[in-house]
């Protein structure tokens, strides 16, 4: 079943139920910094279950996107309203003439339930900060696979996501992306002059739209020069 | 006319979208729409005209996101002033050139928009920064000639409370405001239409309502709400539906027909002031002035509620009586004295939640000691407190400073304590109330102390009630104590109380309330007398009861008093307390592992609520140090290691430190309060940035440790942790940073410090460093992980 439409060319909106996003477990416990695999004690998976089933009582997942004509060439991509001097998310958009711009959180009361554990547990605070990672990319990439699948019917192709901070894309493209969805007014997502995202768990992305199935798989770990990350795949 | 008076009898029409319309004119995606005043004065003056002759009362300039932040007077870009000027010009001029033969008054308010900024501290935005920025705004609209400042579209309580401060402090104008809920009737940061009820009223605006982000059908519920609860008249602007992409085109689901439809509807359920938001065009408002011609409005009504509120919720003093938490104060509580004295906020906010736990409804704040500087720390709990509860406070202090500050930082409208019938403590204490809102705590004392009968104490309530009248304040928004003294030291102080609460409920027609826990001071035993006396004092219609929550006999007595009074539907609520009664065994949820006694087992599988069983057992017969020794750093040691050796990950490091901090508890117990422990660490994530688990996660592990450690928070200047430094004489300083926009923050921390404090060593950690860029920016040290820090501090420290 399709639960996302694809947006139009003026910002859509969309809102999910915790029942509609699965949150991935593995995920939850990678980032939490168990090696895959691991088997939880009775005493851990209590923790992680307890801090998960409060983290669905406050989540609020929303996004909102814009489908919007592109041109990516040597090295820049031109937007219309504005331009990204990127060469990996050109080379990610190469052969794209469109693509949809989007944002996706889970809300803030995610943001002040962590604070919240904080006081009481940071072994809690962990457990809610994973989840809340894991949940805005599972709502990302929920949005992106429906999207993918209602393309296909017109035989078009869904490039991977990419967002300000993979490769050379500078977070500065934070700031475009998110007026151009209007982010404040429609999902509640603002950036702060060091050009941080509150709510913290939210995404803001690009994804290419193209004619043909050249999906090249870029791996944005390959793009990071943090190769000590503890995350990297 | 002025707008108010016009809306006394009268329905208001105010516009529909603007967005929409521009963008039909022109407008490109990401093009200020603010800039065609200057540039197209021509076009926003036709829309004004449009709006007008289409039957518009009130039109909204175009200057919705008119402020500073955009607005700099820099690279090409106009000053807000003359942005805002210009377009309260197009809309005047709009109004003239509109033909208007029946002489309809009409009327322009300057439009404010939200800032698209979130406030601290769940943003970065400071409060008075926003009050400043609207400030600005509001200046040029008012110079210009507006009628009067509408406040729309906000989604943050705390955001619409700066605007709203911004309008009182820089202009007389009417102040409408309008805040955008969501399907679920609340706003983006979790308040209700009763809660905005609660604070706009005391804030004294003159309507409030809902505009965008729902469509007239699904706003019904919101406006319904309001009206219900709120004395003053509401105002409604709907989308025309819910967007929807169809054909890859944006179209809004509502049409003009059946927006204005449901709109007669608003109308008959008491909405004042209508109109369209988002998607809505001057049809809608032609049809919707059409359809309403002959309806009367609906009268506005005083609701009479005596009500406070949070950021979220509100609490209503009415027959159930209102638990106010009172353990947040240093008098007679030495940890807390301690931890205040410490700036160890932490301590106060677990205060504050175990208090919500245990069922209070509001909770007191009270931080006044000698030494402090009062002003600044009540106004730093008040706010760190509610970054974290949801429970609206209670400002209790006999500082007006303090209260002032406090107040004007609350985000709700606060319960104050207190004002008395002095002359002084209400000249100074009224003013506040009436500026920044509040129901005040009024004590039946003035300058004669307090009268020995319930007589002496009715005429002191009324003389206040009369005067608190005099400033404006509804005798709604007060509440009074008539004081419970020691019965020990005075044996009518019972019968006095008792008999001054009922006069005050039935000739004065006010609310009471109680420091219950007085009657019993100098006596033994004292729950059971509180209590006894807590269910008297309700007998006699107290409506709330300053208490602590945690007592089970005061719990007790509560739920019983509401079972039996009917104030418990099917007395769920007092089944449910003594189910939980009955469970309140001391092994109740041990966790399905195998039971472990020993205490060094039980803190290296994390296992909290059973290591504080094994260290009260082990204190039976170890000294405490020893148990500290022997048991738990050992415990913490084969952890520590184990996750060095990536044989332990980092969560069930975490279980294992919240464990040890559960034994270190019962320790403390029985060692004296003052256990120091050498120089201070000081923590913070340097400015800018606000992720601060890594931080947070490092502070724990520290702490086990035996480190003492300061922590500042996050978003914190390279000034400031010079500052703290230097007064706690720290050795070592630990800086974290998520983000790479951050890292020149820490950067600029490390050489202020590296000049300031030479034999300070800095650690650094968090997500974007490495060994590389930690050598860069100067750091003594690079840790990768929370336990590189402890094992950094050691060598520092314990060397």
């Amino acid at each position: 079943m399709t639960r996302f439409s694809l947006p139009s060319s003026a910002a859509t909106l969309f809102q999910a139920s915790p029942a509609q996003i699965k949150i991935p477990f593995d995920e939850v416990l990678r980032y939490m910094g168990f090696q895959r695999g691991y088997r939880l004690s009775p005493s851990e998976q209590e923790l992680v279950a307890a801090a998960l089933r409060d983290f669905e009582a406050v989540v609020s997942y929303r996004a909102c996107a814009c489908r919007m004509p592109l041109l990516a060439e040597d090295g820049l991509v031109d937007f219309g309203a504005f331009r990204l001097d990127s060469a990996n998310l050109a080379a990610n958009l190469r052969g794209c003439r469109e693509g949809i711009v989007f944002a996706a959180t889970v809300g803030i009361e995610a943001d002040r339930q962590r604070m919240r554990a904080s006081l009481s547990s940071v072994a809690k605070a962990l457990v809610l900060e994973a989840a809340g990672t894991a949940a805005v990319e599972a709502l990302c990439n929920a949005l992106c696979a429906d999207w993918a699948e209602a393309l296909s019917k017109s035989g078009l192709f869904l490039r991977p996501r990419f967002s300000p901070g993979y490769g050379d894309l500078p977070l500065t493209a934070q700031v475009p992306l998110l007026q151009t969805l209007n982010s404040f007014r429609t999902v509640g997502i603002s950036v702060t002059p060091e050009l941080l995202m509150i709510p913290k768990k939210s995404v803001s992305a690009i994804v290419g739209i193209g004619e043909d199935g050249c999906r090249q798989n870029v791996q944005t770990c390959e793009l990071c020069p943090n190769t000590a990350c503890l995350f990297r795949r | 006319m002025n707008i108010l008076e016009y809306a006394k009898d009268h329905l208001v029409y105010l516009d529909g979208g603007t967005g929409t319309v521009l963008q039909s004119l022109g407008l490109q995606p990401g093009e200020l729409p603010e800039l065609w005043n200057l540039r197209h004065p021509d076009r926003i003056v036709s829309l004004h005209r449009v709006y007008f002759e289409n039957g518009s009362n009130l039109v909204l300039t175009n200057t919705f996101g008119a402020n500073r932040l955009k607005y700099t007077g820099l690279d090409g870009l106009p000053t807000v002033a003359q942005v805002v000027e210009a377009a309260v010009h197009c809309a005047q001029e709009g109004r003239k050139a509109a033909p208007n033969p029946d002489n309809v008054p009409r009327f322009v308010a300057l439009d404010i928009g939200p800032l698209g900024r979130i406030l601290e501290p769940l943003g970065d935005l400071p409060f008075e920064e926003a009050v400043s920025i609207f400030s600005e705004t509001v200046r040029a609209g008012a110079a210009a000639g507006a009628d009067l400042v509408f406040i729309e579209t906000m989604n943050d309580c705390y955001e619409t409370k700066a605007a709203v401060l911004a309008a009182k402090e820089n202009c007389s104008l009417p102040i409408f405001v309008s805040n955008t809920y969501d399907e679920t009737s609340k706003l983006m940061t979790g308040a209700t239409p009763e809660a905005m009820v609660a604070m706009l009223e005391g804030l004294g605006v003159d309507a409030l309502g809902a505009n965008c982000s729902l469509g007239p059908k699904q706003m019904v519920p919101v406006i319904r709400r309001l009206v219900a609860c709120s004395s003053l008249p509401v105002l409604v602007k709907p989308n025309a539906g819910m967007p929807r992409s169809v054909n890859g085109e944006t179209v809004f689901d509502v049409g003009a027909e059946e927006f204005s439809d449901i709109m007669t509807e608003m109308v008959a359920a008491g909405a004042r002031f209508v109109g369209g938001c988002c998607g809505t065009n001057p049809e809608f408002i032609r049809l919707l002035c059409q359809k309403t011609a002959n309806m009367e409005p609906l009268p506005v009504t005083e609701k009479h509620r005596s009500v406070i509120s949070s950021y979220s919720d509100c609490v209503v003093f009415g027959d159930s009586p209102v638990v106010i938490g009172e353990r947040i104060n240093p008098t007679g509580r030495k940890r807390l004295k301690q931890a205040l004295l410490e700036n160890n906020l932490d301590y106060l906010l677990r205060e504050g939640l175990s208090q919500q736990e245990q069922g209070a409804h509001v909770l007191d704040v009270n931080v006044g000691l000698p030494g402090l500087d009062e002003a600044a720390l009540l106004q730093q709990a008040a706010t760190s407190l509610q970054s974290v509860c949801t429970l609206p406070l209670q400002l209790d202090s006999s500082d007006p400073a303090a209260l002032e500050r406090a107040m004007r930082c609350y985000n709700g409208k606060p319960l104050v304590n207190s004002v008395n019938g002095k002359k002084e403590s209400m000249e100074a204490v009224f003013p506040l109330v009436k500026r920044y809102g509040g129901l005040v705590v009024c004590l039946t004392l003035d300058e004669n102390g307090i009268p020995d009968t319930a007589d002496g104490r009715l005429a002191i309530a009324e003389k206040i009630l009369k005067t608190a009248v005099s400033y404006g304040i509804r005798p709604d928004d007060l509440i009074f104590d008539p004081l419970a003294m020691a019965v020990s030291a005075e044996p009518s102080a019972t019968k006095v109380a008792l008999q001054a609460v009922r006069l005050i409920r039935t000739q004065l027609n006010c609310r009471t309330v109680l420091g219950v826990s007085n009657i019993s001071f100098g006596l033994p035993a004292r729950t059971a007398l509180t209590a006894s006396f807590l269910t008297m004092a309700l007998t006699e219609g107290l409506s709330a009861a300053i208490v602590n929550p945690g007592s089970l006999e005061i719990q007790k007595a509560l739920r019983a008093y509401n079972a039996l009074m009917g104030y418990d539907e099917n007395c769920s609520d007092y089944i449910g307390f003594s189910t939980a009664l009955a469970d309140v065994a001391p092994s109740a949820k041990v966790p399905a592992e195998k039971s472990v006694s020993d205490l060094t087992e039980a803190i290296v599988h994390g296992l909290a609520s059973q290591a504080a069983i094994a260290a009260a057992a082990a204190l039976e017969t170890v000294s405490p140090l020893d148990v500290v020794n022997e048991q738990i750093i050992p415990a913490l040691d084969i952890v520590g290691k184990g996750f060095e050796r990536k044989t332990v990950y980092l969560p069930q490091l975490l279980m294992a430190a919240e464990a040890a901090k559960a034994a270190f508890d019962k320790v403390k117990e029985r060692l004296p309060a003052d256990n120091a422990h050498g120089p201070a660490i000081v923590l913070a994530t340097v400015k800018g940035d606000i992720h601060d688990i890594g931080k947070n996660i490092v502070k724990v592990l520290l702490q086990n440790y035996g480190f003492s450690v300061v922590d500042l928070g996050r978003d914190v200047s390279a000034e400031m942790i010079l500052e703290a430094a230097r007064q706690h004489g720290s050795p070592l300083v630990g800086l974290s940073a998520l983000m790479t926009t951050t890292v020149p923050a820490m950067e600029e921390t490390i050489a202020l410090l590296h000049e300031q404090l030479p034999s300070c060593r800095i650690a650094v950690g968090g997500a974007v460093l490495t060994q590389e860029y930690a050598d860069r920016i100067g750091a003594d040290c690079y840790c990768a992980t929370a336990m590189d820090t402890v094992r950094y501090a050691e060598s520092i420290l314990r060397s």
